[in-house]
């Protein structure tokens, strides 16, 4: 990935920077319709006077009180949280790497929850599972989701450990590619020796939702979230310096391998806490970096971590919507949603960025 | 004159009928000589079968509606010779004396025909809960040809496979060419037949294909006798519970993460709950497997419904809530109202409901009469159900 020095050059950039906090208001009113048009549209209809009453405080019935309550605005708020997380995270594994195919999972990091999930389910059983971690304090339907992120924590563990010893990124990358591959296989070896109503069990947590999440999970999720985003922005000098090069970064007075486990880290927590909760949500993470740099044409990030959170929210809340399948019972699976639209909206990016040259993409 | 004509009618009368009898014991004789009984499928869409005086052919509509996957199977009694004319049919020689099963649906239909012996491998034997079949397993005359999972053919050990030379070989065809079987073991020289009875839209459908299989033994007045026994105890059952003014709300099936999966409209557990005697409140679809709803519109129909049954993958209570605590929100959990079918269950999780359960939906009804009415049947015990507690 090439990045024109332009854009980096604090007085010049000082332009672009400006026309986005202009554009900021904008944005943020979009993400309020599409969150509240989120929580208005389901397959059961609720009409807009009794979805007024419901937030005013006034009667219903009851049914639509826990719909709306229970079930659409912890879903709401996952999604633009998750969406958020998985834009930046890919973000800051794309900087990270030089790479623009890079995203969350690169290091391997949804295929360690992955493990841990199918761990869970598959040889322990959920039940057992839910047992071991109730002793242990945790209750209900936390398991699978603690099970992801002492998966996930594992493999950022081995990946920091690598990583302090090996200077080249394109190695940590090969590793972390490496370990997905090793998860994998012995997520295969376990599917093999399970029962089937685990296996289902199994490979629906792979097809990735926002609805999973209850009230009961939903302030954890938050806070490694919110963890994220706020070591994200600390991050954005950092990641600035980084694109001109280590070498640059260091001539600048930074830490880089500080820099380095800060990046590691945070991204863990983001595309750890999304893919715990939410499942491996696919696509996202690539898409929505390149989708940014597209939009508010720079690779500054001190607008490209925001824009990310925020488009990050209004895409994965759009794709909510769309899976939920406005009007009708059914729901499709969220990961071929994200992958059906998210597909073409960085075919769309990659020819334009070369059209137009707009140091998005070489 | 009159007398005259009466007497020729009288003869020609008996001449008549005494050729018609010749013709048809010629036409006949030979069929009822090798085949005296024979099944007709009355409630199974998936098959048909023809006599004929040696063989017998077996027509396996496909399930999905394509032209392409109907296969023709053509018995002949052994000893006897392949009869010209079906070029395309596949041959067995009938009565099967060596057969694999990769799927433990196929284990009730042989066990009930006393056909065990002729199984000498299975996928999945651990799932199997079948008294004679788990004794031939002990004795070492079963060999495990696979793990258990029917969809995957690369788990199939495929050189034991081949080196038991089964007769047939019994496999389940889910509609994916990439991931039925039959295809792989047509190619490897092995002789498969796919059943699909799980396509069945009635639960008497699904039982009957107890007659597909006893073709391919000569078995068809077992498979007659408790085809018919099933029947009657099935129509009895159901017969109680016509008179019932009330007939109790119920839904079916499970969520994950958003997406609810629960049976069809024409699918035959829905039929099952109709014929209990239940209210089935998530069915309006017409779909003959599962459907996929979204959990707020199952909700929306099915918060005040009496009765919860069937929980898919969860267990038990504590599962049930690791998956989601929302499941609390229902009147059915609420008012500890959630049964499952998993009290016969064994150890490598083998449950008998997917096994015996095909061939006994007679039993499966009453369990549901006794769930539902309860008063119907006051001496019966749940046998493939229990009460899930949920205080």
């Amino acid at each position: 990935m090439e990045v024109s020095t332009m854009d980096m050059d604090g007085d010049k950039n000082g332009d672009s920077f400006k026309r986005f906090l202009v554009f900021l208001p904008v944005i943020i009113g979009i993400l309020a319709f599409i969150f509240m048009l989120d929580l208005i549209i389901g397959s059961v209809t609720i009409p807009v006077d009794a979805f007024v009453k419901i937030i005013t405080g006034g009667q219903v019935k009851e049914t639509w009180m826990h719909i709306f309550w229970d079930w659409r605005m912890p879903k709401a708020i996952t999604a633009l949280l998750a969406g958020g997380s998985l834009a930046l995270s890919g973000l800051l594994m794309q900087t990270f790497f030089r790479n623009p195919l890079a995203d969350p999972y690169i290091l391997g990091i949804s295929s360690g929850a992955s493990l841990g999930v199918a761990f869970v389910m598959l040889s322990a059983g959920i039940f057992s599972a839910g047992t071991i971690l109730g002793s242990f304090g945790f209750v209900g339907d936390m398991s699978i989701s603690l099970a992801a992120i002492i998966g996930a924590f594992m493999v950022l563990l081995l990946i920091i450990v690598i990583s302090a010893k090996i200077q080249s990124n394109i190695t940590i990358l090969v590793l972390g590619i490496m370990v997905a591959y090793m998860s994998s296989a012995m997520v295969t070896i376990l599917l093999q020796f399970s029962d089937q109503s685990a296996m289902h069990a199994y490979s629906f947590w792979t097809f990735g939702s926002f609805s999973g999440v209850t009230w009961s999970q939903l302030p954890i999720m938050t806070t490694l979230l919110c963890m994220g985003y706020i070591l994200s922005i600390c991050l954005v000098k950092p990641l600035n310096a980084l694109l001109l090069g280590e070498q640059y970064a260091e001539s600048m007075g930074m830490n880089y391998r500080r820099i380095r486990h800060g990046i590691i880290i945070t991204t863990a927590f983001m595309a750890g806490g999304v893919t715990a909760f939410c499942g491996p949500i696919g696509f996202l993470g690539i898409a929505i970096p390149h989708f940014c740099r597209s939009i508010f044409v720079t690779a500054d990030h001190r607008i490209l971590v925001p824009g990310c959170i925020l488009l990050g929210g209004i895409i994965a809340l759009l794709t909510d919507i769309i899976s939920h399948l406005p009007g009708t019972d059914i729901v499709l699976p969220l990961n071929a949603i994200t992958a059906l639209f998210g597909a073409p909206v960085v075919i769309w990016v990659i020819l334009r960025g070369t059209r137009f040259g707009r140091g998005v993409i070489s | 004159m009159p007398q005259k004509f009466m007497k020729k009618t009288k003869y020609a009368l008996i001449v008549s009928v005494a050729v018609i009898l010749c013709l048809s014991s010629i036409v006949l004789g030979d069929s009822e000589y090798l085949f005296k009984d024979k099944v007709f499928p009355e409630y199974a869409k998936g098959f048909t079968v023809e006599y004929h005086d040696t063989y017998k052919v077996v027509n396996l509509i496909d399930p999905w509606g394509r032209a392409t996957e109907n296969y023709t199977y053509l018995l002949v009694q052994r000893g006897e010779k392949i009869p010209p004319g079906y070029p395309n049919a596949r041959v067995f020689f009938i009565p099967l004396q060596k057969v694999v099963t990769l799927s433990t649906v196929h284990i009730p239909f042989i066990s009930t025909l006393n056909e065990t012996q002729s199984i000498v491998g299975h996928n999945g034997v651990n799932l199997v809960q079948d008294e004679d079949f788990c004794k031939r397993v002990r004795q070492g005359d079963i060999v495990e040809i696979g793990s258990g999972e029917l969809s995957m053919n690369t788990l199939l050990k495929m050189e034991k496979l081949i080196e038991l030379d089964p007769d047939a070989v019994f496999c389940v065809a889910n509609g994916n060419k990439e991931y039925d079987n039959h295809y792989k073991l047509q190619e490897a020289g092995l002789k498969p037949v796919i059943t699909a009875e799980w396509m069945e839209e009635s639960p008497l459908g699904r039982a009957e294909w107890i007659k597909f299989f006893s073709v391919f033994y000569n078995k068809e007045k077992i498979a007659n006798q408790v085809f018919d026994r099933i029947k009657n105890n099935y129509f009895e059952i159901k017969e109680k519970v016509r008179n019932c003014s009330q007939k109790p709300t119920l839904f079916s099936g499970i969520d994950y993460q958003g997406s609810w999966y629960a049976p069809g409209e024409n699918s035959y557990v829905a039929a099952l709950f109709a014929d209990a005697g239940g209210t089935y409140v998530l069915g309006d679809d017409t779909n003959r497997g599962d459907t996929i709803l979204d959990f707020e519109s199952v909700y929306e129909k099915a918060h005040a419904a009496d009765y919860w049954i069937n929980i898919g993958y969860a267990d038990n209570i504590d599962e049930l809530l690791a998956l989601d605590q929302r499941y609390q929100k229902f009147k059915a959990f609420q008012d500890n109202r959630i049964y499952h079918y998993n009290a016969r269950v064994n150890e490598h999780g083998g449950n008998d409901y997917w096994q015996s359960g095909i061939i006994k939906p007679d039993v499966i009804l009453a369990d549901l009469v006794k769930i539902l009415h309860p008063d119907l049947l006051p001496n019966y015990t749940l046998y493939y159900y229990q009460h899930i507690n949920a205080t």
